[in-house]
Order: C-alpha cells, then structure tokens, then sequence
C-alpha cells in the first residue's frame, strides 16, 4: 500500500470559509452533501468512521423513518441510518459547491 | 506483535511448521460484519464445521475444514470486524486470534480477508491493519453478482497489482466462482506464489491502539485509510453501484410513515404465533418421543437403581428440556431469515424511536426478541450494541422478557388453578389473557427497569445510533440450514451438561439417606426433603411450603426443571406422575393466592445459572450477574408476597 504525499488527510478547518456549514440533519432528502467536520466527541466518532462516514465522504439523505426515528443516508454504496441527534452533529457542506474544493471521488 | 518477522512468514515455512505439528494449515476469515464470511465459510467447508466458544467468553468460534487439490485445510470464520484495535469483544478476539496471542489457538498460517465489492471503499478501510499483520493473505471481493447487477464495476487484477496480493472477486453464494479462494488454499500447501503476503508493511498506524504504534486522533486515522481506499478504487478503476431500486422500493412501504409500523408488527406478531401456536405440535412430538423411548428403556433394562436413575433422573431432566428445542429452532429460523433478508436492521430503526423512550436503542431489539425463546443468545446477540451502557441496560433486562422455559410452569400452573372459561367472548379465554398478562408483566418489568438504570446506574450520554442497511436478498438456504444445526448443537451441549448433571444431583438427594431396612426414604425425611425444609420459613409468607421450596431450588438450574422436580417430589411420594396426579396435587397443596404468588414469582426471578454465567461473561465480572440477581430476587419475592397476601 502507497502513501501519496500531496493529499495529506483533510483538516477540519480548510476551506469552511468560502462555503457555509450546515448540519447534516437539515439537508433535504436527495441532496447530496460532503462531510467536513464531526463534533463527535472521542472515541464514539468510530461508529460513524467504520461505516465510512469519515470527513470529506459524500453523503445523501434518502428516505426518514417513520415518527421521527432515524435518517437512512446512503453513503459510499450502502445505506446507513442514524438518528437526527447524531445527524445534527455532522457538519457539511454541498458536494456541488465542494466540487471546487474537495474532489472527493 | 514484530511486522517484520512475522512478513518473513513464507508460505513454505508455514506449511513446514504446521506439518510439524501434524496439522493442516490453518487460514483465518477476517472481514467487516456481512461481507460474506460465514457464506464463503459455509461454501468451502461444506457442514464439516465445529461451533465452539473462545475461552473465557461466549463469542463462537467456528472452525472447519475445507479442501484444496494438495490437501485440507483448516478454516475459521472471526467475529466481524472493522479494524485490529482491541475496541469491542469481538475486535479483540479477531485481533489476538490473528496475532496468535490467544492461549487456545495457534497463530493462523494466512488470512482470506473478506470485503464486500460494493462497499469496497469503505471495507477496503479494513484492508491496510489486515495485511499489516504480513500474513500471506488472499483479498476476497464478494457481491461480484450485485456489483455486475447495479452497473458497478472494478478491475481486481489491478487492485491484486496495487496490494501486493491476489484479489479475487467472487459471489460467495455460488460455488462455481470460488475456484481462485481454492487456489489459494492449494498454494499454502505447494508454496505457490498465490499465498503472498503484502510486500509493504503499511504504515505504523497499522495497528492503531497497539502499545508500539503511534497514537493519532482517531479521526486522522481513518480519514487517512480511507483516502488510500479511495485511492485504491480510482486506480482499479472502480465505479461504486447504483443503488438497488428493489431495496429502494421496498424500503419506500417497510420504511413508511403507516405501513412500516404496520409490517413490524405484523412480523413480530408472526414471530409470536409462530413460537407459540405453530410450535406446539412440534413440541408435542418431541414429548411423546421422549415418553416412548423412556417406556422402551424401561422395558429393556432389569429393574434396578440405575434404571430409575437413568428414567426419573436422566430422561425426565433432559427430556423436559429437550421439548423446547423445537420452538427454540423456530425462533431462531425466523431469526435466520430476518436477518439474512436484511430486514432485521429496518426493524432495529422502527423500533429505535420507541426504545430510545425508555432509554435503549434500536439495536436492542433483536436481544430482546431472543429472550422470548431464551436469555442466553439473546445476551450473548446484544454484543451488536456497540454502546457499552445500552448494553448492560439490554443484558440485564433481557431475563425479564418471557423465555420459553417459564411457559412450561405457567401452562402446568395455569391449567391447576385457573378454570377454563371465555373473558372476552370467543376470541379470549381466561387462560390465554391470564397468560398474556404474566408476558405483559415481564416487558414491564423490563421496560421500568431499563428506564430506572439507564437514569441512575447506567446514565450518561450515549454513543451515536449507526445502523447499517443490507440490501434486500433472498435469504439461502444452507446459511439458514448451516446457523440452525449451530443453534442445535450449542443447545443440545448445554441440556446435556447442566440439565443432566442437576436432575441427576436431585435424584440422587432424593435416594438418601436410606431408611434402617435399606430402602429409598419418603422424600421429606431425605436430604433433599431436608434442604426444602430449611428454605420453608423464608417462602412461607409467600404461601409456600417446602416442596415447593425444593422445586424453586431446582430451578435455579433452569426454570423449567421445577415441573420435572415437582412431578418427582410428588411422584416419588404417590408412586404416580401423571400430568393430571401432578395438577390435583398442587391443588391441594397451594391456595389460591400462593399460586399467583409462584407465577408472579416466576416473572420476576432469575432462576437460571446459565444466564446469570453467560451475563458474568458477557459483563466481565460479578457485580452485574449479582445485581441482577438480588434485584430480580427481591422484586419477585415482594411480588409474590403481595400476590399471597391480596389474594
Ligand atoms: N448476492 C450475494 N449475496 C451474498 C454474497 N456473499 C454473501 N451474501 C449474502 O450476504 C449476507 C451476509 O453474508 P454473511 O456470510 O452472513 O456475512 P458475514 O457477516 O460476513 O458472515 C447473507 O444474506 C448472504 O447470503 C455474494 O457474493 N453475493
Ligand atoms: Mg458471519
């Protein structure tokens, strides 16, 4: 396995400047979105890390659950549900106006 | 663990050492939860498989032996895992098996890393500790089918290239394509070139949590793995699928604000008829076939005290046990196929609003479900509870859900005291709402409970709800079949070590001391009618005496034991056992009052030492088991003792 030195793993605090956060909770469904930040604190962020919900992955809202209950975001090719709690503490950012800025995948 | 030696681990050298110690090699299946393990498992090694647990813990191991053209191989499936860092029970297990630190297993000779072909980003996360480990390793990409159906794409040889390892990519489900897993498998015998291991040891990261690695920010970690994953795919050409539109549409009603309640409970109302209406007959048949060869030993063997040891001590014990086996199995075949269809993980998000009210999660119902046939599997299933306080709340309420072991004491308890009769019309008798109430009483318990701890003992904030959602597929067959002769096995090994052993203890208390003339004593004047008499004050106030008090002794082995025993303490002084002697001599023996008492008892009481074992496993320690013991002693003891009281 090869390291590439030119993408060094993303920092957090890069290029929010030019494109306004929104918490993951609120984007509509079947707007695709990239994760720029996690406000998880310590080791409970690795849930989210194994299922590939890792900064700079592209996420999208697919369908709500009913009475409230958890979100289903697909992600990576799979489908992964989380609760509006959780999704409130992801920070992102549209994958159509990050397209300048990150080319993730 | 040293990387460097370890990747100096030829294939011919392992099979050197492996042969030296008379043994086939031994590969190791690692990969994250459903990527097809346990498929792949099932189709190599066919049913020539052995379930067994690590030692000191209740995760499975599951080994077994496949076949290659240069001779067998050993095979064992690890717990699913996302990474080597020693995070949960199954991590760690996965980690040590492979490091070769655990006490039991010797280290494997190489790995079959598995990872699912449309998830490959995400799994390939998995990929960098895995060859880390510099174990000649063969990369497995199963769901060929569903990549090539969605319009996915990837080019393993150039993957192979770009890991140092072969690459194959295969639909675990169909023989056919596993001919390059054979290969390999051929290879750690010949010391082919297939069985290679990753030329570059990846980065000190390898094993992050590990006492020689460095410690980054876990955040760092994996966004920098999956950056090489993703590297990884672009260079190989990999385009992810498009989503499965029969997932999607399926999802659409199962997901949907009306109908996906509504299909809950449908399926958890089809599990419940299932367990209860259609299992009946089964367990019926089980019971006169345990009767009619008991009757047929009995007619073979000269009258002796071995024969009554091995009928009244070995076959009624056993036996009584042995009649749950078909609903256990039915349980667990809707289990199978909830799972394996994929629908399980809907309904863990159904259900999670509701449980997050009383303070669990989503991924709690599957456990308490289980309970509903049995406590044990479904303690050792609420490992998927990935939040260590959710999991204690779920393991220490899960006893409280009705296992079946109790519906034998509440049938023969019912049917002696409460008259048959409708309450509501035709569509509910007395006995049955009598019998929905005492199921009612437990998820009430269970629920106060879990609100109760979750506030005090087990408060905090919780980890985030992650569910992952399989798309829809058939469930097939044989993993169905292989999972129910699992299930078969564990079972029949437990009925036949601690069931066995208690009944045969019992009988034999109850043989002694002999009278003057040589003779078996009257039951109250044996140790065992001794032992029941120094429990008698402390159950009085429950409107007990000491046969009963016996029979709540015995089953602490396991609840259902109190029929067998009450039948052999009253049998053993009426020299008759017959269902109908057995209800009349209750009815003579208790009121009204003491037998709601000793149902409520039976609620509430964690009569089982099983359970109470596998919790002191499952929770690393007593404090959790003696809690839950005292604490569901003293709400059933105050419950009966109410009951007797009002009533
Ligand atoms: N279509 C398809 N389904 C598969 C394949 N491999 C596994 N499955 C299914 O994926 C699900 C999870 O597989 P399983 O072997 O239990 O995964 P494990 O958790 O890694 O042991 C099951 O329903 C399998 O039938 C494959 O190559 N193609
Ligand atoms: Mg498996």
């Amino acid at each position: 396995m090869k390291r590439t030195g030119d993408s060094a793993p993303r920092r957090p605090d890069d290029a929010q400047r030019e494109v306004p956060l929104r918490v993951l909770a609120d984007v509509p469904l079947e707007e695709e979105v990239v994760l720029v930040r996690m406000d998880v604190a310590g080791d409970d962020v690795v849930p989210l890390l194994e299922q590939g919900i890792v900064p700079g992955c592209k996420l999208c809202p697919v369908r709500h659950s009913p009475a409230g209950g958890p979100i289903v975001y697909r992600v990576d090719g799979a489908l992964v549900a989380l609760r509006r709690e959780t999704a409130s503490c992801l920070c992102v950012r549209s994958a159509l106006e990050a397209a300048g800025v990150l080319d993730s995948n | 663990m040293n990387p460097g030696s370890a990747s100096a681990t030829l294939p011919a050298e392992a099979a050197e050492r492996t042969s030296a110690d008379a043994n086939h090699p031994l590969v190791a299946l690692v990969g994250p939860p459903n990527s097809g393990k346990s498929t792949l498992f099932n189709n190599l090694t066919g049913l020539r498989q052995k379930v067994a647990n690590y030692p000191g813990v209740t995760v499975e191991r599951r080994s077994g032996v496949a076949d290659s053209d240069a001779g067998p191989v050993e095979m064992i499936d690890l717990p699913g895992v996302h990474g080597l860092s020693p995070r949960s029970l199954d991590q760690t297990i996965t980690r040590n098996a492979l490091l070769g630190e655990l006490e039991t297993d010797r280290r494997p000779d190489a790995v079959v890393l598995v990872l699912d072909a449309t998830r490959l980003r995400s799994h390939l996360m998995v990929a960098e500790p895995v060859l880390g480990l510099g174990l000649p390793t063969l990369v497995v990409l199963t769901m060929a089918d569903e990549l090539d159906r969605r319009d996915g794409a990837l080019k393993s040889a150039r993957l192979s290239r770009d890991l140092g390892v072969e690459v194959a990519l295969v639909n675990a489900r169909d023989v056919g394509t596993l001919e390059p897993v054979r290969r390999f498998l051929t290879a750690l015998h010949t010391g082919g070139e297939e069985a290679r291991a990753c030329p570059i040891v990846a980065a000190a990261d390898h094993l992050e949590g590990h006492p020689s690695g460095r410690s980054l920010p876990v955040i760092d970690v994996f966004a920098a793995r999956r950056e090489r994953a993703r590297e990884l795919g672009h260079s190989a050409g990999f385009r992810a699928p498009r989503p499965s539109r029969f997932t999607n549409r399926l999802d659409a009603i199962v997901l949907h604000r009306v109908w996906g309640p509504l299909v809950f409970a449908v399926v958890v109302g089809l599990v419940f008829q299932a367990i209860f209406a259609w299992a009946v007959p089964l367990m019926d048949g089980t019971e006169s076939l345990i009767g009619a060869s008991g009757k047929f030993v009995t007619g073979v063997l000269p009258d002796s005290w071995f024969r009554a040891l091995l009928i009244d001590g070995v076959w009624a014990g056993v036996g009584s046990v042995l009649v749950f086996l078909p609903q256990i199995l039915i349980l667990f075949f809707f289990i199978a196929i909830l799972e394996d269809s994929g629908y399980m993980a809907r309904a863990a998000v159904i259900a999670d609003r509701l449980m997050h009210r009383v303070g669990l999660q989503g991924k709690s119902f599957l456990p308490l479900l289980s309970a509903y046939a049995c406590a044990i599997p479904a303690i050792m299933s609420a490992r998927t509870v990935e939040d260590d306080r959710d999991r204690i709340a779920t393991i220490f309420i899960a006893p409280f859900m009705t296992c079946s072991a109790r519906l034998p004491v509440y049938a023969l308890l019912i049917a002696a005291f409460i008259p048959a009769g409708p309450l509501l019309g035709p569509f509910l008798g007395r006995r049955t709402a009598v019998l929905i109430g005492l199921y009612a009483l437990g998820l009430l318990a269970a629920v106060g409970t879990a609100a109760l701890l979750k506030s005090t003992l087990l408060r905090g904030r919780s980890m985030p709800f992650v569910m992952e959602l399989p798309p829809y597929r058939w469930p097939s067959a044989r993993s169905i079949l292989a999972r129910l002769l699992d299930r078969t096995k564990v079972f029949l090994r437990r009925a036949g070590k601690i069931i066995l052993a208690v009944t045969v203890v019992l009988w034999i208390l109850a043989q002694f001391p002999r009278t003057p003339a040589g003779a078996p004593p009257e039951i109250g004047d044996s140790a065992l009618g001794q032992m029941g008499r120094v429990i008698e004050p402390a159950i009085e106030p429950l409107g007990f005496d000491w046969r009963v008090g016996i029979g709540l002794v015995t089953s602490l082995a396991a609840r259902e034991v109190i029929v067998g025993a009450l039948g052999t303490i009253y049998g053993v002084e009426t020299e008759d056992d017959q269902d109908f002697e057995l209800r009349a001599a209750l009815q003579q023996d208790l009121d009204f009052g003491a037998a709601v008492a000793l149902l409520i008892f039976f609620v509430f009481a964690l009569q089982c030492m099983s359970t109470v074992a596998v919790m002191r496993r499952e929770t690393g320690g007593w404090r959790w088991p003696i809690l839950q013991f005292f604490y569901m002693l003293t709400l059933a003891y105050v419950g009966a003792w109410a009951a007797n009281a009002l009533l």
